[in-house]
């Protein structure tokens, strides 16, 4: 038992944060989450090559550094801190896991670890038929990660995980207008687009409960950035004659605010080491991490929004930023509830 | 970062299960047993395995092993309801304040008792004006030749009745601030001039005492640590005190026979169920990062207030588990009546928000 970050995991938090703080700043959030593209090209090329942040997790025979989930998350926590605009989480968090328990890892991982590759993944099925040796695909997938402009997307269909590349004959792409728009949303139309059958769907469960981990880590990453920016405020903003986190009524919600992101840190610690040491407890783990972290970020942001006040709810202040991508993660991939459902079925309670 | 446990460990953890499984056989449960489970022969059993001080340093007469060590065990006994209550706050907390603060005297004289679970204690802190504040303390200690002299009144202590010693936070000198001039004695509870009157709690129980200070004499040999130091000294008590895995399982034995019983085909079951799993587990992970030291420095009070916040929610859905039930005298009701002390002592829940927003937070006073 032991919660201490390694020397080389401080390292990488502290390389990761110090990147991400001068080109993540508010005003490469705002620029980014405007534009269609919604990410920076040059941003994203530096992550994936000088840093090695995109393979981080992949197997080294694969081009990736052959870290575990622990490493990834503590990427996925400094992301969730500056509210990266990028398809990191869409390529990284779902698609790399994904082709890893695939047949197709040789072919597509190598590019994802050089950054030449966005992928992601539908959580929504699709229909395939099968001709001879070739595969072709049908349906409607809602809310697909950076789905308008990935190189790679990665379906279901029936018993069956499919590749499809983002520029196939056949898909047609619409980019949501969304909540979060720090991260990016498409509706994807398939007609019999053609696919390639890289394994089977039980992936897609397993590939899952990494993700949720990962989403959990930036939860916790996006939670504290806001604890910490929302104390400060409280420290300087003054009424009535004296600082507001004076005030009993502050100090109390933000002391429960703590210990949701505490616990929510502890929930995503455990969760993303189960990964990788105990697989067997990451079913349970990864759910009760979802659901806690979920709650404990959407928490935090809307406290610090009534904490700002009337300033709070302006477009120009950044507290709208963490709260919509605290209730759109919230939401990704199932709400709490079933979370939570999930967990108890899993405890076989 | 590793959240697994050793083989050491893990072997340690079955080894607890047993032995907290055999003494329910044979003592009986209890929740909330590091307060109502009073019983000295199982003291000297869990004495003579070497499990009381497990954590203390080898030259003290302990195992020298982690606090992690000791965690295990405390989880294993109290969330079985094994009877651990006599030996408790002496190990917990008044042998570790010894061996760092006492003297050499003072540690041959108590520690071997504590060690072989023969001896009870109790800590004279609260008072009727002063609760978690301790600079208001009125307890004093005049000195006198070679004794001091002690006058007041203790309220709240647990243990009270069956001590044979008092940890007493008094004060000693009434100048300079007021925190400045507190002190710690060690008072032997059969001197003449105590007088303990057992407070009925809510639940009808009596663990805790008013104990009343008339003329004691106290030898001065008796003072601990340094004279007026007391108020950081307890301040590192209080880390002990607090952040326990303690905090987190008191009607833990109650809560497994309730998810016997509750109906886990119902849906809004199974989300409190859910939700209190969650709480359960992280507040596990709380106590062990204490364990370990690696809390932020006084993070103990909010891991206290996360932990104890969850019991009285353990307490509420046992009660609606067990429905009519849980209306009769009974484990459930005193269940749910005690559940109203776990966010009182060591420190009630708005106070520790308080300690927690301006010493970990730093917002202003």
């Amino acid at each position: 038992m032991d919660f201490a970050l390694s020397p080389e995991q401080a390292e990488l938090q502290r390389t990761v944060r110090a990147f991400l703080s001068e080109k993540s700043d508010d005003a490469a959030v705002r620029r980014l989450m405007e534009a269609e593209v919604g990410y920076d090209t040059a941003v994203w090329h530096q992550m994936a090559t000088q840093l090695g942040l995109h393979g981080l997790a992949i197997a080294e025979e694969h081009g990736g550094a052959g870290f575990g989930l622990q490493e990834q998350a503590i990427v996925f926590e400094e992301m969730g801190r500056a509210l990266l605009c990028a398809p990191y989480f869409a390529t990284v968090a779902l698609a790399a896991p994904a082709l890893a328990l695939s047949d197709a890892a040789a072919q597509y991982l190598p590019d994802i670890a050089a950054g030449a590759t966005i992928a992601t993944v539908s959580t929504d099925a699709a229909t395939a038929v099968q001709q001879r040796a070739d595969w072709t695909l049908t349906g409607e997938l809602d809310h697909v990660l950076d789905g308008h402009l990935a190189d790679l997307i990665l379906v279901s269909a029936g018993d069956g995980l499919f590749a499809v590349a983002g520029d196939a004959n056949g898909v047609k792409r619409e980019l949501l207008a969304t909540m979060d728009q720090t991260r990016k949303q498409a509706r994807l139309t398939l007609d019999s687009v053609p696919a390639r059958r890289i394994g089977s769907a039980a992936i897609l469960g397993q590939v899952l409960d990494i993700a949720v981990v990962l989403l959990a880590a930036e939860q916790v990453g996006g939670a504290s950035a806001c604890l910490e920016q929302t104390v400060e405020y409280a420290k300087v903003r003054e009424q009535f004659g004296r600082p507001i986190g004076s005030f009993q009524a502050i100090k109390h919600t933000w002391t429960e605010m703590l210990l949701e992101v505490e616990s929510a840190r502890a929930a995503a610690q455990y969760a993303a080491w189960a990964a990788d040491a105990a697989p067997e407890e990451l079913p349970v783990a990864a759910a009760l991490a979802k659901a806690h972290c979920s709650e404990a970020y959407a928490r935090v942001a809307t406290e610090s929004i009534q904490l700002h006040g009337g300033i709070g709810f302006t477009w120009e202040h950044r507290t709208h930023l963490y709260y919509k991508r605290a209730k759109s993660s919230e939401l990704l991939f199932g709400a709490p509830a079933a979370h939570r459902e999930q967990l108890v079925t899993r405890l076989a309670l | 970062m590793d959240f697994s446990w050793t083989a050491q460990q893990q072997q340690l953890r079955a080894e607890a299960k047993e032995v907290a499984a055999d003494a329910v056989a044979r003592y009986g449960w209890t929740a909330d047993s590091w307060i109502n489970g009073y019983c000295p022969p199982f003291a000297r059993e869990l004495a003579a395995r070497g499990w009381i001080g497990i954590s203390w340093p080898k030259e003290f007469g302990g195992a020298g092993r982690p606090a992690i060590d000791r965690m295990i065990i405390a989880e294993e006994l109290i969330g079985a309801g094994a009877p651990v209550g006599s030996y408790w706050v002496a190990e917990r907390q008044m042998g570790p304040s010894i061996f760092t603060f006492g003297t050499a005297d003072q540690q041959q004289r108590y520690l071997p008792a504590i060690l072989a679970g023969e001896a009870t204690w109790c800590i004279g802190m609260s008072e009727p004006g002063a609760g978690s504040d301790l600079a208001s303390l009125r307890t004093r200690a005049v000195r006198d030749g070679e004794d001091f002299v002690v006058n007041g009144q203790k309220i709240w202590t647990s243990f009270g009745a069956v001590s044979d010693f008092v940890y007493l936070i008094c004060r000693t000198s009434a100048d300079g601030p007021p925190h400045a001039g507190i002190s710690e004695l060690i008072v032997s509870m059969d001197s003449p001039g105590i007088e303990v009157r057992p407070i009925k709690d809510m639940a009808g129980g009596a663990h805790f005492c008013e104990v009343f200070f008339t003329d004691v004499r106290v030898p001065a040999t008796n003072l601990v640590g340094v004279a007026g130091a007391a108020f950081k000294q307890t301040m590192r008590q209080l880390e002990h005190e607090r952040g326990g895995i303690d905090r987190l399982v008191s009607n833990h034995a109650l809560y497994r026979r309730a998810l016997d019983r509750a109906d886990m085909t119902d849906p809004l079951v199974r989300q409190e169920v859910a939700q209190l799993e969650t709480r359960y587990r992280l507040g596990r992970l709380l106590v062990y990062r204490e364990a370990l030291g690696q809390a932020p420095k006084g993070f103990s009070a909010a891991t206290k207030l996360f932990c104890t916040e969850h019991e009285r929610k353990v307490a509420d859905f046992t009660a609606r588990t067990f429905g009519a039930d849980a209306m009769l005298a009974g484990d459930v009701s005193r269940g749910l009546c005690y559940a109203n002390s776990y966010t009182i002592m060591g420190g009630t829940s708005n106070i520790l928000r308080n300690i927690v927003a301006e010493r970990i937070l730093g917002l202003p006073r």
